[in-house]
């Protein structure tokens, strides 16, 4: 592939037949499910669910990609996939850099803790270390809008407050790649518009962006280039216009 | 493991933040603060201590500065009933966001690390105070080290395997549970290890080969010196030092149990965070 000495860097991003194969298991967690299960001699076929079918791309830094489809198309899976959280079944993933994985605003968030104990550890998870948090503070808690409620516990905020703040937090980490899962459908309109001129800055400072959505406007206004999952395979793979009309036009 | 290791040092202010978030959720809506720490261990010593001179039928002079000892297992029995749960309770943060899952069940333990601390120094101020030091201040006290270290890597070698394996079989946190509630008795630690020597050899053997027993009594005799036990016909009992060869036992089953621990937990976190 391309990895010419020189120009190992130009595709943060690069997934290889990449497969990947859930066993469904039950729900029972329990030794007497187990005991019962071996008792019967046999166990009951493993019944299988492939949420990605030999799925290969790569992105060149700097690019914005929009991944679209159906629900339970598997845009989900690819994105734990890329995050580290699952390990394929088969095939290669490999991704340099720092990953922020807005997979979830504020992740670790706790309704105990105050706005700004609560960015400590947020961004802490995010891994930047506690001396750079403090340094970004103050530009956090702009970023955010919630200075008079920063000393508030969590559990005292809006829905909206607390995902602004989760935006804030993952933003401040300095990403090389920034994988984003819906969650840009929240805040009101002053803060989208931040958001989006966020994205825009990552944009020109050459972070890549693999952005999962429903929105097709968002995907449009922020991706260079769409990757169009159906099935569990890559069904188109271009420029957003011409994936979001082929999309379109087989209706959602 | 080396790679492990390397990745975890990377991730060195995540452990950091996670410990301060339980110490510090531990307090929160409180006004006790710190002395909560303290209160439940005192609760069982005094408990112990007085059920011990009403049932035995010659109870040991001084025994409850001994019990002090419940602190070092309080702070295993604790920390492994946490980290049981820690995979699960944690659940939501693991599928959303990478980080080693180690860090999970070993902030756990450093959280309850923290208390045991607070324990200890309590231990050395109360034992100043009582007069037990600092005349019985000896040398043998730096085995505190080993034995606190040792005993902690015990608790992580068995916290890896059943924070893994309560991911899938829940009831392993209700048998670790009763079988930390039973292992109190089963350890010398409310009666006098000296008793169990009276017993036989081969009894008391069969107890030290439990890890646990051996850091408990070294524990013991690293802070005070061998309590004077007698038989009920007021008759002394052999005494016990410090057992060295089932300390230095004790520490090299910690460490296979750890690396067995470790292994097991590398080997299958992958197929524990699909059945989170």
């Amino acid at each position: 592939m391309g990895s010419g000495g020189t120009i190992v860097n130009e595709y943060p991003i690069e997934v290889n037949s990449l497969t990947k194969v859930f066993k469904v298991l039950h729900r029972e967690r329990s030794l007497k499910a187990a005991v019962l299960k071996w008792a019967r001699f046999r166990f009951p076929h493993r019944e299988e669910f492939t949420a990605l079918d030999n799925i290969s791309f790569r992105i060149p830094k700097g690019q914005a990609v929009g991944v679209i489809g159906r629900n339970g198309s598997g845009k989900s899976t690819l994105l734990t996939l890329l995050a580290g959280i699952y390990r394929p079944t088969s095939g290669r993933i490999q991704v340099q850099g720092r990953i922020a994985s807005l997979l979830e605003l504020g992740a670790g968030f706790h309704p105990e803790f105050t706005g700004l104990e609560n960015i400590y550890l947020n961004a802490a998870i995010l891994g930047l270390p506690r001396s750079q948090i403090t340094e970004r503070l103050d530009s956090i808690i702009a970023f955010a809008g919630l200075e008079e409620f920063i000393d508030t516990k969590l559990k005292f905020f809006s829905s909206g407050m607390v995902a602004r703040l989760g935006f804030a937090v993952a933003v401040h980490v300095d990403p090389d790649i920034l994988l984003v899962d819906e969650v840009l459908a929240v805040g009101d309109a002053n803060f989208h518009q931040k958001c989006y001129a966020k994205i825009d800055e990552f944009k020109k400072n050459g972070v890549t962006i693999f952005f999962v959505s429903h929105d097709l406007e968002a995907v449009v206004r922020v991706c260079d280039r769409v990757i169009w999952i159906d099935k569990h395979q890559i069904r188109e793979d271009g420029k957003p216009d011409d994936v979001i009309a082929k999309y379109e036009e087989v209706g959602s | 493991m080396f790679a492990s290791l390397v990745e975890l040092w990377k991730f060195r202010s995540l452990i950091f933040e996670f410990v301060r978030r339980d110490i510090k959720l531990r307090y929160k809506n409180s006004i006790g603060g710190i002395a909560w720490s303290l209160l439940p261990p005192l609760m069982q010593i005094a408990v112990i201590t007085v059920m011990l001179k009403f049932i035995t039928a010659n109870p040991v002079q001084n025994y409850s500065a001994q019990l002090f000892v419940l602190f070092l297992w309080n702070y295993f029995q604790t920390s492994l009933n946490d980290a049981c749960t820690s995979l699960l309770s944690n659940a939501p943060l693991i599928r959303k966001i990478y980080f080693p899952r180690l860090i999970i069940p070993l902030s756990t333990l450093l959280h309850h690390f923290f208390h045991y601390i607070i324990g200890f120094v309590f231990t050395i101020v109360y034992f100043f105070v009582l007069g037990a030091y600092p005349h019985n201040l000896r040398l043998t006290f730096l085995l505190v080290i080993p034995t606190v270290f040792f005993t902690f890597i015990l608790c992580l070698g068995l916290s890896l395997m059943v924070s893994y394996l309560n991911v899938f079989y829940e009831d392993i946190k209700i048998i670790v549970a009763s079988l930390l509630g039973l292992f109190l008795y089963l350890i010398p630690i409310i009666y006098p290890i000296e008793q169990v020597l009276a017993r036989g050899k081969w009894v008391y053997t069969i107890y030290m080969l439990n890890p646990m027993s051996a850091f408990m009594v070294t524990y013991q005799r690293a802070l005070l010196p061998a309590p004077k036990v007698l038989d009920k016909f007021d008759k002394p009992l052999a005494s016990v030092g410090v057992p060295w060869d089932f300390f230095g036992i004790a520490c090299a089953t910690s460490v296979v149990i750890f690396l067995l621990g470790f292994y097991l937990f590398n080997k299958y976190q992958w197929e524990v965070v699909e059945r989170l």
